[in-house]
């Protein structure tokens, strides 16, 4: 016994020892780093990766951007991963970018303009890669567009001050003469431009491929025809497992903390206080392991390899939700609504609080709504919602999902389940004694 | 001592064995107190989303009573770990086992009796589980999954390797104390591990000269190790990897139990021949 527990304890400081050994090299190492610029269907990121980061990663279909640096990695513990370093100027590997398929096949991809357009400014929604001429054209009418809005802003401005200054000007005169003021200057009506918000990177050439799902080798072909050293790494691109439509779910009482249920096996708990207010939106179903590798190639999170992610998918747009959403209960279709734009007005008074009113406002005019949602109201004896004619297949495809009216109770009498096998148990030895003391008491036949 | 033993005798003696130790098992307060403590765990963790659902109003969950399904199998599982290990000890420590072994017993039918029957006791304490939890279902309001149900009927094979596990490690020892003792040191290490990496991820370390930083790695290198070894990893796996609808873990999960259930026999088998059933010293 002694003995194996000393052998038991001998391997356990092994492994400890093991776990003790820095997991590479301490110190710098200069080596040929991709730096894509991949995106996961809602926006667009550079994902440095050095040799230890292991397989580029991009989602298939999807214009990817290929280029490679040179630079010096060294292993940050604290993270665990191998950083490269891109301070200074960039040292981007000259050469032709070639993707061999698993068939051999070499694409070699020109290198071409491109540029990141986001339409709604840069954080505040998708992103999308314009390539080609488009990109030149598209850059250049952004300059054009964001320099007159900016020209309008200034002119804007410039009335503003001349105006206020007016006023002020009236105030002087009308308080050295209050008898008899001069008329006040004329109201300011010309309306405050719009910010121009959208944004567009600087066009830049580069190879851009866009890959059907598989696994391929990406190399650097230096011009004199040779493969750049360490050039060659695997690269994988991976497509959706399936796509359907998940929610973001607002509840009246508590609108600015929005739910999401992307996962069609989720279903919406509520104790029916409060009005639901469903905003459609595509997802997709991903590989989680891959999914999560996508930005954070060399993450140390074990994600079990079977297990699936959904996800918005921006790139989707309005396309395949636009569509009638209806409310049953069991079997019975109680209602079909539609999105309707919703603003939220805060009450006057001592009150306070807000409601949830539908918007009314033009479409061009200066409000607009907060949300766009299906709004459920609390009275109704909904089980499940879904949306009609989606494209998509099944559940997923439509949206379904199950709602759950829950009455609570007093938290004591969820313990009452706990005392059942002690209730059974005592039932049985009641049973058992009985059966014995009948036993017992029957007469013995003899003969 | 017995001679060799035939395959169709060696599974009636193992059956009888079995049968026997089934019947301790559920004819005493334990397991129904195990099965009590096990569902008080579980409502405990469910009552964290009641919670949040009485506080909020509204909450989207995939399968609310996952977790507390988790937590009820894993208490149960422990209760068999321990009844394990303490029933072949006891065997040993009263002279039962030697008894036992003047007859048509040996070493496997011992060991496969001793599984057999805490495993026949684990999977009578199922349907008072299941029943409990559609009461808790009822209750709560929170539905009952088909996986959820699924993970706990697919728990049987894991809950196999993990008397198996409890029966290997008592096998060695002459005493119920010091079984107990190497059972609960081994759970505690086997635990401790994956407890003490979660928390060390928790600290913040902003220099890479920390001292954390090696017992963090060091912890990583042993619970990737747990992962590979506890059996209540494999547990973990396949109830929630069930649960989770990650059929392919679940079921790699299942084939790795049955293949540890297998070698934790021959082992305990193995040991119990080597070690004899006479106590050390006499």
């Amino acid at each position: 016994m002694k003995d194996s527990l000393r052998r038991i304890l001998l391997v356990g400081v092994a492994f400890a020892l093991a776990g003790l050994v820095p997991a590479g090299k301490a110190g710098a190492e200069g080596q040929v780093v991709y730096w894509p610029l991949v995106s996961n269907a809602t926006e667009y990121r550079r994902i440095p990766y050095p040799r230890e980061a292991g397989p580029l990663l991009v989602l298939a279909d999807s214009e990817v951007v290929i280029e490679a640096r040179r630079a010096e990695v060294a292993f940050w513990p604290i993270t665990r991963e191998y950083l490269a370093d891109f301070a200074g100027p960039p040292e981007f590997i000259e050469g032709t970018v070639e993707i061999v398929d698993g068939a051999g096949n070499v694409i070699a991809p020109t290198p071409e303009p491109y540029v990141l357009w986001y339409p709604a400014g840069v954080g505040a929604g998708p992103s999308d890669m314009v390539r080609g001429a488009d990109a030149v054209a598209l850059h250049e009418e952004y300059v054009n567009t964001a320099r007159a809005s900016a020209l309008r802003l200034l002119e804007y401005q410039r009335l503003v001050t001349e105006s206020r200054a007016a006023v002020e000007a009236w105030a002087r005169m009308a308080a050295d003469d209050p008898d008899n003021p001069p008329p006040p200057p004329p109201e300011l009506t010309v309306p405050e431009p719009k910010p121009y918000q959208a944004f567009a990177t600087e066009p830049r050439e580069a190879a851009i491929v866009a890959l059907p799902e598989g696994a391929y080798t990406v190399r650097i072909r230096a011009r004199n025809s040779q493969l750049v050293p360490g050039s060659e790494r695997g690269l994988i691109s991976f497509a959706s497992v399936d796509q359907g439509v998940g929610y973001v779910l607002r509840p009246g009482n508590r609108w600015t903390r929005p739910l999401v249920t992307f996962d069609p096996d989720e279903a919406v708990y509520t104790t029916g206080e409060t009005d639901l207010f469903f905003q459609p939106v595509p997802v997709v179903e991903y590989v989680a392991r891959r999914f999560t590798r996508l930005f954070r190639p060399q993450s140390v999170e074990v994600i079990d390899p079977s297990l699936t992610l959904w996800v918005p998918d921006e790139s989707r747009g309005d396309s395949g939700y636009n569509s009638r959403f209806a409310l049953w209960n069991g079997q019975t279709r109680l209602e079909t609504l539609e999105r309707t734009a919703y603003r939220v007005a805060q009450k006057p008074g001592r009150t306070r609080g807000y409601e949830i009113e539908e918007f009314t406002g033009r479409a061009d005019g200066p409000l607009e709504p907060d949300f766009v949602a299906i709004r459920v109201g609390r009275e109704l004896p909904v089980t499940r919602v879904g949306i009609e004619g989606a494209s998509g297949s099944g559940n997923a495809g439509s949206g379904v999902r199950a709602i759950r009216r829950v009455t609570p109770v007093p938290e004591y009498v969820l313990f009452l389940p706990a005392l059942l096998p002690l209730a059974v148990g005592l039932a049985m030895r009641g049973l058992a004694g009985r059966l014995l003391a009948a036993r017992r008491d029957r007469p013995i036949e003899v003969g | 001592m017995s001679g060799p033993v035939a395959i169709p005798t060696r599974l009636s003696v193992a059956g009888v064995i079995a049968w026997r130790e089934a019947k301790a098992t559920m004819r005493g307060v334990g397991g129904l107190a195990a099965l009590t403590v096990a569902l008080i765990a579980a409502i405990w963790v469910v009552l964290v989303d009641v919670r949040a659902l009485r506080a909020s109003g509204v909450l989207v969950l995939a399968d609310p009573l996952k977790a507390s399904m988790s937590t009820a199998i894993l208490v149960l599982a422990l209760f068999v770990a321990v009844s394990a290990a303490v029933s072949a000890a006891r065997d040993r420590e009263s002279g039962t086992l030697e008894v036992l072994f003047y007859g048509p017993v040996d070493e496997v039918s011992y060991i496969l009796g001793k599984l057999g029957g805490l495993l026949l006791a684990y999977v009578a304490g199922l349907p008072l589980l299941i029943v409990s939890f559609a009461i808790l279902s009822a209750l709560t309001g929170f539905a009952l999954t088909v996986p959820v149900v699924l993970g706990l009927c697919l728990s049987v094979i894991p809950a196999a390797e993990i008397i198996g596990f409890g029966v290997m490690l008592s096998v060695g020892t002459d005493r119920v104390r010091t079984a107990l003792l190497v059972l609960i040191t081994t759970i505690a290490v086997l635990f401790g591990i994956s407890i003490a990496y979660t928390m060390v991820l928790l600290v913040e370390i902003d220099d890479p000269s920390s001292s954390v930083l090696p017992l963090r790695d060091t912890l990583a290198a042993l619970d990737a190790v747990v992962r590979w070894i506890s059996p209540f990893a494999y547990l973990d796996r396949v109830v929630d990897g069930a649960a989770s609808r990650a059929w392919r873990t679940a079921l790699a999960g299942l084939a790795a139990s049955v293949a540890f259930t297998a070698a934790m026999t021959a082992i305990a088998a193995w040991w119990l021949r080597r070690r004899g059933v006479h106590r050390r010293g006499e």
